[in-house]
């Protein structure tokens, strides 16, 4: 096809409008998806701020804790659904394999073996794909640690519920107004994003466990990173 | 000094890390809306979208593939995406034979179409396999797009080549809070493609080469109406925060395992596909981003399936 530098004509635009898109209308939409992408990078900023006012004292508590569990032997568990099931494998990995010079913990997360997972969904049911593997896997001592972006994953609340039945150290990380994790009343630690959109909380949600494993690490007497 | 002040010096050191990347993520916003677009292009032709990284940003391949597949928002249809690094089989099969810098370029090789788009995540921008299976992807044809981290390169080594045509790069050194950008991007990228593709206009020309999407992949046409309203600071219902599905009633059934259905929101029918579930004509079925998922109450009216 030859090169043409001049702006085509009515009756070539009318012939074929597909090769000469709107470019008001695409410069617009350009311009809406830049002014989306300021505002969710500047909410997610000032949501990270409220929560190291929010939860600062309690996340050093609950690092302490956690501190605490690992040097006496305890294991952490890590569980949630969705999106939130790559959380629990991202949480496990950070623990267990760590960059240097922070030491390796162990970690598990409860939605990695498809075998376990599909098998208990399908046999019992997917309700208790998380509370199963506890009741076979913990002990008293270790660490639950369940996520969920509504707090009212049903599979997440029986985790939990088998978790403190075994003496484990409970920690959710839930969103908006923490749903049923926060009428639970029953977990030693419960972080709750107040925010109403599904992606902020779970870009927050990763803040919070990022710090709980630097303040972790930090309590076990590893360097900070530089 | 204290125990109790030094947690609190870490604590203070670890949200201030965050606040430069976050800010730095906003500027990048031309970036964001070009990947978008690009994006949206080849999910228009039919392509899918194929995500690969390690480690965590394995687990990060697995949340984008779960975010087009199965997004969060009412109304908004599935996506074709998936991740290489679930199947954990294939992964150690590769690994162990060809070598760990093969496992994503050899998945890439034998399942990728020229359409689609290559979404490559790896924090250090230095892992060979996710470098090599871009650089297959970008000689296959595919969109290549890439998440990186600045992490700075060993003090003798080279940055190595990327071969993306997007590169969206995490201003923090910091892998942790890389991921946390990374984290805000991708849902960027699913929430800006999905506006690019409600745009019939905003697309890239045409060219007579391009492969046509099927039917069932083809974008509705959506009218002012029907849009979702723009998300802003004061927004507290935006309509990528919803969580639910919402029940319709069907009112024609179509070929391809698709119906029209009365949402009762006034606005009229809607398309959705009725392939998961057994409805008939008068049905009120559960419908999660175009999909209608289970039956809620038979209708009266048993049309034709």
């Amino acid at each position: 096809m030859a090169v043409v530098d001049e702006p085509p004509s009515e009756e070539m635009r009318g012939l074929y409008p597909f090769l000469y898109p709107d470019q008001d209308h695409l410069r617009s939409v350009l311009a809406e998806a830049q002014r989306s992408t300021e505002a969710k990078a500047a909410e997610i900023v000032r949501l990270r701020r409220h929560l190291a006012e929010l939860d600062g004292d309690r996340l050093i508590a609950c690092a302490q804790e956690m501190a605490t569990r690992f040097a006496a032997g305890g294991r952490l568990f890590t569980f949630g659904n969705g999106g939130s099931s790559t959380d629990a494998q991202e949480v496990a990995t950070a623990f267990l394999h760590p960059d240097p010079p922070a030491r390796p913990l162990p970690a598990l997360a409860l939605t990695s073996d498809v075998a376990v997972v599909t098998a208990l969904s399908n046999d019992v049911g997917f309700d208790v794909v998380f509370a199963r593997q506890l009741a076979a896997l913990a002990r008293p001592g270790d660490i639950a640690l369940g996520l969920s972006t509504s707090g009212g994953s049903t599979n997440v609340v029986h985790a939990f519920r088998e978790a403190a039945r075994l003496g484990l150290l409970t920690v959710g990380l839930a969103g908006d107004r923490g749903g049923r994790l926060a009428e639970l009343g029953l977990l030693d630690h419960l972080f709750v994003v107040p925010s109403p959109s599904v992606h902020r909380i779970q870009e927050a949600q990763t803040t919070l466990y990022h710090v709980l494993r630097e303040l972790t690490q930090h309590a076990l007497g590893a360097s900070l990173p530089a | 000094m204290s125990v109790a002040a030094t947690m609190q010096l870490a604590l203070r050191d670890a949200f201030l890390r965050r606040d430069s990347p976050g800010h730095a993520l906003a500027r990048d916003s031309t970036r964001v809306a070009e990947a978008c677009q690009a994006m949206a292009d080849r999910f228009r032709r039919g392509g899918k979208l194929i995500v690969f990284g390690n480690g965590g940003a394995g687990a990060d391949a697995a949340h984008i593939a779960v975010e087009f597949m199965h997004p969060v928002t009412v109304g908004k249809r599935a996506l074709p995406a998936l991740a290489l690094s679930n199947d954990a089989a294939t992964m150690t099969a590769i690994g162990v034979r060809e070598g760990l810098a093969e496992t994503f370029a050899h998945q890439l090789a034998h399942w990728a179409a020229p359409h689609d788009i290559a979404l490559g995540i790896s924090r250090d921008g230095r892992c060979a396999n996710v470098l090599r299976g871009l650089r297959t992807a970008a000689d296959r044809g595919l969109l290549t797009v890439a998440l990186l981290g600045d992490v700075p390169p060993p003090p003798q080594g080279e940055s190595p080549r990327i071969d993306a045509d997007h590169v969206l790069l995490a201003r923090s050194t910091d892998p942790a809070v890389v991921k946390e950008i990374h984290v805000t991007a991708y849902h960027l990228l699913w929430e800006l493609a999905h506006l690019f593709l409600e745009h019939p206009a905003a697309q890239q020309p045409a060219s007579d080469t391009q492969p046509l999407a099927p039917p069932h992949t083809q974008p509705r046409p959506v009218t002012a109406e029907q849009r979702p309203p723009a998300c802003d600071d004061t927004c507290t219902s935006c309509t990528t925060c919803a969580d639910q599905a919402t029940p319709a009633t069907v009112v024609q059934l179509l070929h391809g395992g698709l119906a029209l259905a009365d949402t009762g929101t006034g606005t009229g029918t809607e398309e959705i596909s009725v392939a998961l579930v057994d409805a008939a004509v008068g049905d009120t079925v559960l419908v999660h981003a175009g999909e209608a998922i289970a039956v809620i109450t038979k209708g009266t009216d048993h049309g034709r399936r």
